[in-house]
């Protein structure tokens, strides 16, 4: 990998090696294969199935949520998440996929206090419109707070991908060039991800998890 | 996080169990009584399974309730198809959505009851007034309108007016190509994987799909069928079974 500073730890022996898996796209639409790929230390298990509660009136790219080592877990495909056109979707595409990744998405999460307000008052059911459509939150630093303890996210928030099989294991450096992100067409929501390289075997895709869990 | 006790109310809607705070619950009623006697003329009352897609046949009619929900600042009514009962769990298992949801799925559950590797929603009867949506919003005082999408109910009024309805089989000889073709293209364009499936095992529980659906839905159908062991590939399979019995008995 030429430059990533997502990857950059004092562990030299994560620092040398990545997981990838291929995305579920049609390959005439980028001309190649597309991968998603994560550093080693952002993928915390692979496991083979869950059992997934939809949630009502969620976005398509979110199948639902699950419980994974005690924690709720939302679990979603990237490929819809990004926009990109998806080979499989669908019940046939859950029975299809062999493996679940679950992918930490940083050391320590926290939302603002915009983002907590947010929660707190749907939680609450007041969604007061105001006049200019600004929603008018009433709570104070300590409500916000009381709702979002620190160990809610303790050891980095969590997101499970449903993946297709082919899930390997590389070790860095990769030869790859670096893709300006306005000539990937074949990813609408550029603002989901971080960086795409070419390489020999297609088109390695570095997501922005931090937004995607964030749901922009 | 506190250890405190809380209270909450379980009930189902179809074949999912969902949950609300205790406190918010006013009262419940026997739907059937409560909507005869009109006693909820002033409350909006909203038909969950509907509002939530899920299918409330296997529930007796007599086992559904109105619960009528709310404080001090607004009341609202909730059609549910089984009222289970109350349990008291800890604050430590009711845990947050991630905030990957938003808009109207988490106004409307904002939180989830984490129980026995089990989890169950929290339903925000806010979150369920303040829906808004396009072919679902309910008149303020009427229970909530049928919430098939528009494209399905389109095609059933489409396939109806087309003479594919109810016709015994041994009246469809043979689709007209024209009639074929357009339904596999209503179908190809409209239709997703999910809702197909869905809308045609609806069709094939009540026994109104024809010769000719059922061959043109085994073709569209035939590539999840071989990847999905599902309901629809297990129905259309034995009723085949069965109408190749019956031909060979005739």
């Amino acid at each position: 990998m030429q430059t990533n500073n997502s990857f950059g730890t004092h562990n030299s022996k994560f620092e040398q090696k990545v997981i990838i898996f291929p995305a579920l796209t049609p390959s005439q639409l980028s001309c190649g294969q597309v991968f998603f790929l994560f550093s080693v230390r952002q993928v915390e298990d692979i496991i083979k199935n869950t059992s997934v509660h939809p949630v009502p009136f969620s976005s398509p790219y979110i199948e639902g949520i699950t419980i994974w080592r005690d924690q709720v877990v939302p679990v979603i495909s990237l490929e819809e998440c990004m926009g990109m056109e998806s080979t499989t979707s669908g019940s046939g595409f859950r029975l299809l996929s062999t493996r679940l990744i679950i992918i930490r998405i940083l050391p320590s999460f926290s939302l603002t206090d915009d983002e907590k307000n947010e929660k707190v008052s749907s939680a609450h059911g007041d969604i007061l419109p105001t006049a200019g459509g600004k929603k008018n939150f009433s709570f104070t630093q300590e409500e916000r707070d009381a709702f979002f303890p620190a160990e809610e996210y303790e050891g980095g928030a969590r997101i499970m991908l449903r993946v297709a099989p082919g899930i390997r294991m590389l070790s860095l450096p990769i030869s790859c060039t670096p893709l300006p992100l306005a000539s990937v067409e074949w990813i609408p929501k550029k603002e989901l991800v971080r960086g795409v390289y070419e390489w020999e075997e297609g088109y390695l895709t570095v997501a922005h998890m931090e937004k995607i869990f964030k749901g922009h | 996080m506190t250890n405190e006790q809380k209270e909450l109310l379980l009930f189902q809607v179809g074949n999912r169990q969902f949950g609300l705070d205790l406190p918010l619950v006013k009262s419940i009623h026997r739907a059937k009584r409560f909507l005869e006697q009109g006693a909820g003329e002033n409350i909006p009352i909203y038909d969950l399974s509907l509002m939530l897609g899920q299918d409330s046949s296997s529930h007796h009619p007599g086992s559904k309730k109105i619960m009528i929900v709310g404080n001090e600042e607004y009341s609202l009514g909730l059609k549910v198809d089984h009222v289970d009962g109350v349990v008291s769990v800890s604050n430590e298992q009711i845990k947050w959505l991630s905030p990957i949801f938003k808009g109207p799925s988490l106004n409307c559950f904002p939180r989830v009851l984490k129980q026995n590797n089990h989890l169950i929603l929290l339903l925000n009867p806010k979150g369920i007034e303040s829906l808004n949506m396009e072919d679902r919003t309910p008149d303020a005082e009427t229970l909530c309108p049928e919430l098939r999408p528009p494209s399905i109910q389109e095609e059933c009024e489409f396939m109806e007016a087309d003479s594919l309805e109810t016709r015994p089989d041994a009246d469809i000889k043979s689709p007209s190509p024209l009639a074929e073709n357009d339904l596999q293209l209503l179908f190809k364009q409209h239709i997703d994987s999910e809702k197909l499936e869905s809308f045609l095992t609806q069709m094939i529980d009540e026994e109104t799909i024809s010769d000719m659906i059922m061959r043109i839905s085994a073709r569209i159908l035939e590539e999840s069928i071989t990847c999905e062991i599902g309901k629809v590939g297990e129905i259309l399979r034995k009723r085949m079974a069965e109408k190749s019995l019956k031909n060979a008995n005739k």
